[in-house]
């Protein structure tokens, strides 16, 4: 690997600092081959973009998670088990930008699932007594309804509207001449 | 298998800031013991909040009279998500955008300048040194699902009323998913509404608040436009209109002075915020369309707005300053649906 990939990593950047010129291999003990031949490739493709700055994490407008690229977004349909690793390897070799893709792609298959859905795909125990269950909702009264239910509420809404502009005769018109004029 | 809770907590934590609502924050809690208690921490409550109400609305909560009641009544000190709950309501939830990602027209050219301002709701602001037109713009990605009211927060020093007057601009549309055939990705991306107002008249800070409202554009017309694009196959003699509930329409926008925010030596420096009074039609509506006529259902998820600031009538020595936008969620205050409708 050249030394302009390795610097993705800032853990491998202040090592080869640190030792300076040798061709000793630096060891990593908490990276399987099979992960590190990922990061690597995510380092190569990623060589010439712009290093992360240290106050980018206080930059909350990059709390961002649908700002995948293809590439990216392509390079990180592995199983859970190997995204999971990727995240650890991230987070150990500090290369900020794979860890946000990896927690982006955690983030966003979170999204719109219920607990049971997120319980079953990243393989989490329920512990929760009932009474427990019931103390966290009740403590998180302020966040809007589930989704399933505010669909449901959309539904009835649209089909209201719906039934409304059918039958709403000066609407029609108002379309007639829209339609006409565009 | 791997189970997400091998990752240690602080890459949990890290993860859920890339969460971004509250009800899929509140699902992930719901899993199990250890995500709940993650879910207490002070730092990602502080980060949203700061996203959503600004980072001195987020402190105040926690430092003003109310939090000193809190503190004698319970003899603990309001944690950063009660303050959060307290800031950020369903009915007041806000997205802030600050200045910063604002384009700003002339901003490199020593027109405009950028810099902390203490009495920005956004610890923040561009301010206009002189120019004699000005454009702004922002736009929000991940509004989600809701009805929402755009709150400008922009202020004028005592010398700026030779600047006459701005108009303000909203676009919406929504992003269609990824995962969509091309005819379905051309009709969902033609779900773009955008509205204008009259030009706001910049009145002295001691005028009672103007009244203006958009000349044409309403609901309807969005709506019908909107199924238009959705399906333009479709004759006018069957304007059978596709479940849309996505609506950005502003009839009446009044200007209203924000107390809180005045200059404590009492000269100009009124943090102005324009909004609409709350009994008018919504802005965004979360959208569920069918694309005919192969009815299929695209659910969206999120819309994206953009926000204009212009005016092309000015001065030297303008003295407007831009603080941000907030785009408050009103989920409560539904209007019935004729409302939509007329």
């Amino acid at each position: 690997v050249d030394k302009e990939v390795a610097d993705r990593s800032v853990l491998l950047k202040n090592m080869l600092e640190d030792v300076g010129e040798s061709d000793k291999p630096i060891p990593l003990p908490n990276v399987t081959g099979k992960v590190l031949k990922k990061v690597i490739t995510y380092c190569e493709h990623h060589r010439n973009d712009p290093l992360p700055q240290p106050d980018d994490d206080l930059d909350d407008t990059k709390r961002r998670s649908d700002d995948i690229d293809d590439w990216d977004a392509d390079f990180i349909k592995v199983d859970n088990d190997q995204l999971f690793e990727l995240i650890l390897a991230a987070n150990y070799m500090d290369i900020k930008p794979l860890l946000d893709l990896g927690c982006k792609t955690v983030a966003n298959m979170i999204k719109g699932k219920t607990p049971e859905q997120i319980r079953e795909m990243f393989n989490i125990e329920n512990d929760f007594t009932p009474e427990e269950e019931e103390q966290i909702r009740k403590e998180n009264e302020y966040v809007s309804l589930p989704l399933d239910d505010s669909m449901m509420l959309g539904g009835i809404a649209c089909l209201l509207y719906y039934s409304l502009c059918i039958a709403n005769q000066s609407g029609c018109q108002h379309y007639h001449r829209w339609a006409s004029e565009s | 298998m791997a189970s997400l809770l091998d990752l240690p907590d602080e890459l949990l934590l890290r993860l859920f800031t890339f969460i971004p609502t509250d009800p899929s924050l509140l699902r992930v809690a719901l899993t199990c013991r250890r995500t709940a208690a993650l879910l207490d921490d002070e730092e990602l409550w502080m980060g949203r909040g700061s996203r959503r109400c600004g980072k001195l609305l987020m402190e105040s909560g926690r430092e003003g009279p109310a939090d000193a009641r809190f503190q004698a009544e319970t003899g603990i000190r309001r944690r950063t998500k009660d303050v959060y709950k307290l800031k950020s309501p369903i009915h007041t939830a806000a997205l802030l955008s600050p200045i910063t990602p604002f384009a700003i027209a002339q901003l490199d050219t020593g027109h405009w300048f950028l810099e902390q301002d203490s009495r920005s709701p956004t610890g923040g602001a561009a301010t206009l040194r002189d120019v004699w037109w000005l454009e702004l713009h922002a736009t929000l990605d991940h509004v989600p699902p809701g009805i929402h009211l755009p709150l400008f927060h922009i202020s004028f020093s005592s010398y700026a009323m030779n600047l006459t007057n701005v108009r303000v601009e909203i676009e919406c549309w929504i992003p269609p998913p990824d995962n969509i055939s091309q005819h379905d990705r051309v009709a969902s991306s033609l779900l773009h509404m955008s509205t204008l107002t009259d030009p706001i008249s910049l009145a002295t800070s001691t005028q009672r608040p103007n009244k203006f409202s958009l000349p044409t554009t309403t609901a309807r017309e969005l709506y019908v436009r909107a199924s238009q694009s959705a399906s333009p196959s479709r004759t006018a003699k069957t304007p059978s209109l596709p479940r849309i509930r996505l609506a950005i329409c502003l009839h009446v926008y009044r200007a209203r002075r924000m107390d809180c925010h005045r200059a404590s030596n009492g000269v100009g420096q009124h943090w102005r915020a324009f909004d609409r009074p709350r009994h008018t039609s919504p802005v965004v509506e979360e959208s569920t369309c069918s694309s005919r006529p192969k009815s299929r259902h695209l659910a969206v998820h999120h819309a994206i707005a953009r926000f204009n600031i212009w005016a092309f009538e000015g001065t030297l020595k303008t003295g407007l300053r831009v603080a941000g936008l907030n785009l408050f969620v009103c989920a409560k205050d539904l209007p019935p649906t004729k409302q939509l409708v007329t």
